[in-house]
């Protein structure tokens, strides 16, 4: 895939305190990046810089984009909506900034996407997803070959964070459009990144894409029984696997096994099991590993 | 550019807040005429001191009937500062800036834009509050005079006096704007202005006698009048300190106070929008 963005060595101060160092980070066309951090870690910062609204202290960035107004496009912390003009009014005066002649049908056809109706309701009187969707409009109105979402759930409830997200999938896969989604919430990006950049204190740690992380993924098995007493060296010695013993009915082996082979082992050992179940490291999981291993170092 | 323009005239026009400022502004103008009216009645003057009263008012000589402008003016000059200071710190605040920035304009073109529709505001502002002043200061001070093209040409000038006076004390509300960008600060700062401002011109009322040295002419350019600045500050250091510390004729450039306000006022406004520019070149927006 073709690069759309090439960030070299950028480094970012306020004050003394170093909020960027050296970060480097590359977005590939079509990709949902989901760029995950905890809060301070530096993902808004990055965003900053990238979108022109600090200068960094060192260090460039490319884009591999036309130029035009509009092809990129973005929500910083909070969606540039004026909250005393409806829907309509905000995607008009996107649409007069933009040049565009002719707007009224794409406005039209621009909120039927959104999902949001055309009516006289303030934006100000807008639910935090009718505004996170009202703003995504406006954006939508450049024809953007890049979005920039900044914590895009942030305040959403459930249903909300399902529609942005859904309006986020359906906008890469229909028109191409190249995200970078920051969060910390991670189950979020799960459903949707298609490669993830991990930033902590102002350094990315690690860029993976989506299917290998979920190929890395450690895999676990947790079985319920009988009881888990006089278990653990037999089951480590046959399995060779590591089994932590949760509690005197649970037991965990955190590895690839073959279930039902140590449903026999069990059962032939005279235990009762009562239910098992694969887990697979998630993306929090493998988040929270990676910043272990940043604290270790 | 012309774009940007266009949405942001658009969005103004929107504005609920700007709609109020000109209502208050008008109603200012004519509130201020009225305080006028009723403190010619309650002095008891007669026609000539009427006239002199004008002459105080306007500070110029002008005759009464441009003291409507004058009020207006007066007005618009204290008031649009404080209103479009806020508009603009309400760009910062929702993020319109952050936007126009984000899809590709640069800082110059938003920056000169902004200049641009604040100019615009200005006009509009200011010729709302001078049409009231005039109209009103004519019904309850009468015309005063006979209408010739010089009086009607001082008026116009009058006008344009006071937008200078106005735009440059908004261009300072811009640049404080784009450094504070704190809408408590950008709103204290024209007040606080406006306030010293018209204490010294109450000190300077109280202390010189014969001449006018009204709230504006503290800031230099605005003076119709034979009072420049510093004549101004001279008089007001002289009758304060009793001391003669500086002498006009030492410091006069120009003869004419008009073509002084001529030089001096567009040297004030560009060194405030470029100190402005400057500062919103580089700024970062956190």
């Amino acid at each position: 895939m073709d690069e759309l963005l090439r960030i070299n060595n950028i480094s970012m101060k306020y004050g003394n305190l170093m909020v960027l160092k050296n970060v480097n980070m590359t977005i590939h066309k079509g990709d949902i990046y989901g760029f995950v951090g905890r809060n301070g870690a530096g993902k808004t910062t990055l965003i900053r810089v990238i979108t022109g609204l600090i200068n960094p202290c060192s260090g460039s960035y490319e884009f591999n984009l036309p130029k035009r107004l509009g092809v990129m496009s973005g929500i910083v912390e909070a969606p540039a909506i004026k909250e005393n003009l409806n829907g309509y009014e905000n995607l008009k005066t996107q649409a007069m900034l933009l040049g565009l002649k002719d707007y009224e049908a794409k406005i039209e056809e621009i909120l039927k996407i959104v999902e949001l109706p055309n009516d006289d309701k303030k934006a100000g009187n807008y639910s935090l997803g009718m505004r996170q969707r009202l703003a995504i409009a406006c954006l939508l109105l450049g024809n953007p070959e890049f979005m920039i979402l900044d914590e895009p759930a942030n305040g959403l409830d459930p249903k909300g964070m399902k529609e942005i997200r859904e309006l986020i999938i359906r906008l890469n896969k229909e028109r191409g459009i190249t995200f970078l989604i920051s969060s910390h919430i991670l189950s979020e990006l799960d459903k949707m990144a298609t490669t993830y950049g991990f930033i902590e204190n102002g350094k990315i740690m690690k860029e993976i894409d989506a299917v290998d992380l979920h190929n890395v993924g450690k895999v676990a098995y947790a079985f319920k029984v009988s009881d888990t007493s006089n278990i653990k060296s037999d089951i480590e010695k046959v399995f060779n696997v590591n089994c932590n013993i949760v509690n005197e009915n649970y037991f965990i082996l955190d590895n690839e096994i073959d279930p039902i082979a140590v449903c026999i082992f069990l059962k032939g050992r005279g235990l009762e099991i009562f239910s098992f179940e694969r887990k697979k490291e998630e993306l929090e999981d493998y988040f929270i590993s990676l910043l272990k291993g940043e604290e270790e170092q | 550019m012309r774009n940007l323009l266009r949405a942001d005239l658009y969005r103004a026009l929107k504005n609920k807040l700007l709609r109020i400022g000109l209502i208050i502004t008008a109603a200012l103008a004519i509130f201020q005429a009225l305080v006028y009216k009723f403190i010619a009645i309650i002095s008891d003057i007669g026609e000539e001191e009427i006239d002199m009263f004008g002459q105080v008012l306007n500070g110029n000589g002008i005759a009464l009937w441009n003291n409507g402008a004058s009020i207006g003016g007066n007005t618009a000059a204290f008031i649009v500062p404080i209103f479009v200071t806020i508009f603009i710190l309400r760009e910062f605040g929702d993020r319109t800036v952050r936007n126009k920035l984000i899809m590709g304009y640069t800082r110059s073109q938003i920056y000169f834009s902004s200049i641009l529709l604040h100019l615009f505001l200005m006009f509009v502002y200011l010729f709302v509050a001078s049409f009231f002043g005039l109209v009103f200061g004519t019904i309850f001070f009468g015309i005063g005079g006979e209408i010739t093209l010089g009086f009607i040409a001082m008026i116009f000038v009058s006008f344009v006096l006071q937008f200078i006076l106005s735009y440059t004390v908004l261009c300072l509300g811009i640049v404080l704007s784009i450094n504070v960008q704190s809408p408590v600060i950008g709103i204290i700062i024209p007040i606080a202005l406006s306030f010293v401002a018209s204490l010294i011109n109450t000190i300077a009322l109280l202390g010189v006698s014969g001449s006018f040295i009204n709230f504006w002419s503290c800031f230099s350019f605005y003076q119709s009048s034979e009072i420049s600045l510093m004549t101004n500050i001279t008089e007001l250091v002289k009758q304060t300190f009793a001391t003669d510390v500086i002498t006009y004729e030492n410091i006069a450039i120009f003869g004419n106070p008009l073509l002084r306000i001529l030089i001096t006022a567009p040297v004030v406004i560009t060194t405030e929008i470029m100190v402005g520019y400057v500062k919103f070149k580089y700024i970062n927006f956190k």
